[in-house]
């Protein structure tokens, strides 16, 4: 029989918190983490918005050591899997027995110790550039940095799958558990904001100057973010033993690809729709069992009309559509670790069995899903929920999180 | 879980600093590469693959804001693919792609910022902020080629392209997939080159010594086409060699680190039903990685110099993929074990900066 992966522990870095509690007050209340840009100068942009975090402190995590070493990718990784662990009442030293994968996501890496580097060549400081800041250059840092520092043994990959690189890993390292290879895992994803990210959406035209609204028909677009979502994952059987809380069950996940253009969606969502089925399939679940989506719901106005169309294609013959809410509306879209926080996220909806909702929605969209659960959070039973996450490239995929 | 099938590969495609195309790279691997920057000081250089007519391996493909890597993935790819994607019984729908590399897109990301620092944000392409996510590279090629499995990029470091494989081969052998094309990438340059120097050289118990005399950074790609082994005989597909087992871990980085890695070598050879002297070892010799030197070390010791391979190197220099090392070796192996009767398999070793070990086996 097959083994049954848990999440038992849950860290998160993000606009609207760090820590479990602060993420899930300000989601559960439709509190916004979308500001002002503080990190750079924006007087070239038309948008100055973003979902930057404002009350991580490296110092309360790290050594001062650790952090001199580390990108904030890896800083964010590492507070994320301390608060992750701690939640999941695991002492550290016990860890370093057992065989931990680790796996994490991002879209770009340790991008701001490129950035760093780049505006030092540009101010023709390049002499300034620390040998350490080149130490934190490759992405894998972020997965070593953790493994390295917490002196575990296991498998361990970086996902670079884009936006949706959180559910790559958090899928794969269920795989691991339950092919033996890993005794537990920590997984997620992660990325710091950034300068190209924000550089690159902007001249895509993909930002939105003020809100981000998802499946409203006035979206304007999304507002780039940043953060980090961590979980512990443990054998069911593991968990029961040492009496940990149970926040969800990893059902399933599915992959699935466009091949069809590396930024916009397929016009009929197939790749949205076989990760969707591939994820149901995997789980051995059927369409009328869900009880909720968590959207990747950017709020571009192509996202939000692909997406919908895929639920609706998912869900033709089902008693009906469950309710889809985004959390990007909110945080706004944290890249590489957004899927991660949405995972975080569908696990504490399971946990208090209600359905954070869409902020800033005023006027239904034709061509989107009807029921966004808009502005308000909803009381409901939730037994099994999807997490579709979709991404640069093409890349879409879609996890189960199951009530235990 | 048990692994399901046997998985095969039947198509393999390379790209590298030294050459095009698997005979080329397997004749030239200890050749002496051109050199476009060598800094002596640090005794490690790079060297790019010079101008190559990409349209003769992607006909038709447009490769406009393309970058140098997504270049190299998709010639690899055509190549390992070509045999097959005229086969109308090889559904693209389940292909899936899985490639690594150790810098990904670190270079696209560094020009397209350096030209929003010195020209303004609204002097960038548009259509080149894609190449700035590190699965540009796999996407872009899953794109060119209908490919609709999953694509998954995996950054881990040095071990990057044998984890692709490893990672592939487990979904085939696992029944999650049919079809993968796994490898990897590399694009080097000025910024790899000094983020390179700056992780092996910054770390002083990285640096042993001299293993070899000098060490350079090479580019590229290198693909192979995997499918169950039972797709292969029954489809008469050229089998080139049999993926029998894979393992990825970190393992513990103290004194008992080379035990452990003879631990892990000697229970995959028993898993394998293999004896010491049925196998030849593939693996790098890295200058600068303490880990890759007790490997060696290990290897030696378990199997003889004469049946450990460290390619890429002669007398003098030292050619260092990045995260294409292993993919590299897997590549000679097929062509050793296909055509040396001696060698009943091939055990392809990888070895990260952080102590990852990751080993493949294949058979022919």
């Amino acid at each position: 029989m097959e083994k049954k992966v848990v999440i038992t522990g849950i860290g998160v870095i993000s606009p609207v918190g760090t820590g479990k509690k602060k993420f899930w007050n300000s989601l559960v209340n439709g509190v916004s983490g979308v500001a002002e840009i503080k990190s750079f100068d924006t007087s070239e942009f038309r948008v100055k918005i973003a979902g930057e975090i404002k009350d991580f402190d490296a110092e309360k995590y790290l050594s001062e050591s650790q952090i001199s070493k580390s990108g904030r990718a890896a800083q964010y990784t590492y507070a994320g899997t301390k608060m992750a662990i701690e939640d999941a009442g695991i002492e550290l030293q016990k860890l370093k027995d057992k065989n931990v994968a680790v796996c994490m996501g991002t879209t770009m890496g340790e991008v701001q110790v490129v950035e760093e580097i780049d505006k030092k060549i540009c101010s023709q400081k390049e002499e300034d550039i620390k040998p350490e800041l080149y130490n934190q250059y490759m992405s894998n840092n972020i997965t070593s940095f953790v493994m390295q520092e917490l002196d575990l043994k296991g498998p361990q990959y970086l996902f670079t799958n884009a936006c949706a690189a959180g559910n790559y890993a958090i899928g794969y390292a269920s795989d691991l558990i339950k092919r033996g290879k890993a005794d537990m895992a920590i997984a997620g994803g992660v990325d710091p904001f950034s300068r190209v990210a924000f550089t690159g959406f902007h001249r895509l035209l993909s930002l939105t100057p003020d809100i981000c609204s998802p499946f409203d028909k006035n979206r304007k677009g999304l507002v780039v973010g940043e953060g980090a979502g961590i979980l512990i994952l443990e054998e069911l059987e593991s968990a029961k033993a040492r009496g940990a809380t149970i926040y969800a069950e990893v059902k399933g996940y599915g992959l699935g690809m466009d091949a069809h253009h590396m930024t916009s969606p397929h016009p009929e969502g197939e790749g949205a729709i076989a990760s969707i089925w591939s994820a149901l399939k995997s789980a051995s679940l059927s369409v009328d069992e869900i009880d909720y989506i968590s959207a990747h719901g950017t709020g571009t106005p192509a996202n939000d009309k692909i997406e919908s169309i895929a639920i609706r294609k998912v869900f033709e013959g089902a008693k009906k559509i469950p309710p889809v809410s985004s959390i990007k509306s909110m945080m706004g879209h944290a890249m590489g670790a957004a899927s991660a926080l949405e995972a975080a996220a569908c696990c504490l909806m399971i946990q208090h069995q209600t359905i954070i909702p869409t902020i800033n929605f005023e006027t239904p969209d034709p061509d989107c899903i009807e029921d966004c659960v808009p502005n308000v959070a909803r009381k409901q039973a939730l037994n099994h929920v999807l997490s579709n996450a979709f991404a640069f490239g093409g890349n879409t995929s879609c996890l189960v999180l199951s009530k235990c | 879980m048990r692994r399901l099938n046997r998985v095969a590969i039947v198509g393999m495609g390379l790209i590298n600093s030294q050459g095009i195309g698997s005979n080329e790279i397997y004749d030239k691997k200890n050749a002496y590469p051109d050199l476009e920057s060598y800094e002596g000081t640090l005794k490690i250089g790079y060297s790019q693959i010079g101008d190559i007519d990409a349209k003769k391996y992607l006909p038709g493909i447009s490769l406009r804001c393309t970058d140098r890597i997504t270049t190299y993935a998709g010639i690899a790819t055509s190549m390992a693919i070509s045999n097959y994607i005229s086969d109308t019984s090889v559904n693209t729908d389940h292909v899936g792609m899985a490639l690594g590399s150790a810098m990904g897109s670190i270079v696209s990301i560094s020009n397209f910022d350096l030209q929003a620092l010195t020209e303004g944000a609204g002097s960038v392409n548009p259509m080149e902020f894609p190449n700035t996510v590190s699965n540009a590279p796999t996407s872009k090629v899953g794109i060119w080629f209908k490919l609709k499995g999953p694509s998954v990029t995996i950054s881990n470091g040095f071990t990057s392209s044998l984890d692709s494989i490893g990672f592939a081969f487990d979904e085939i052998a696992y029944g999650k997939a049919q079809y993968y094309i796994a490898g990897g990438c590399e694009e080097v340059s000025d910024e790899v080159y000094k983020g390179y120097t700056g992780v092996v050289l910054g770390k002083e118990e990285n640096n042993p010594g001299t293993v070899i005399q000098k060490e350079l950074i090479g580019e590229g790609a290198g693909a192979v086409f995997l499918c169950p082994m039972e797709n292969a005989v029954y489809k008469g597909y050229k089998i080139y060699a049999e993926i029998s087992d894979f393992f990825s871990s970190k393992i513990v980085a103290d004194k008992h680190y080379g035990e452990t890695v003879k631990s892990i070598v000697n229970s995959m050879l028993d898993a394998n039903e293999l004896s010491d002297k049925e196998i030849k070892v593939y693996t790098s010799k890295l200058i600068n990685n303490k880990y890759a030197s007790i490997i060696y070390g290990e290897l030696t010791k378990l199997f003889g110099e004469n049946r450990v391979i460290v390619n890429n190197t002669n007398d003098n220099i030292s050619m260092n993929y990045l995260g294409l090392n292993g993919v590299f070796n897997m590549a000679y192996a097929i062509q050793d074990i296909r055509t040396d009767n001696s060698i009943k398999a091939a055990l392809i070793c990888d070895v990260g900066c952080d102590g990852r070990l990751s080993c493949a086996i294949i058979k022919y």
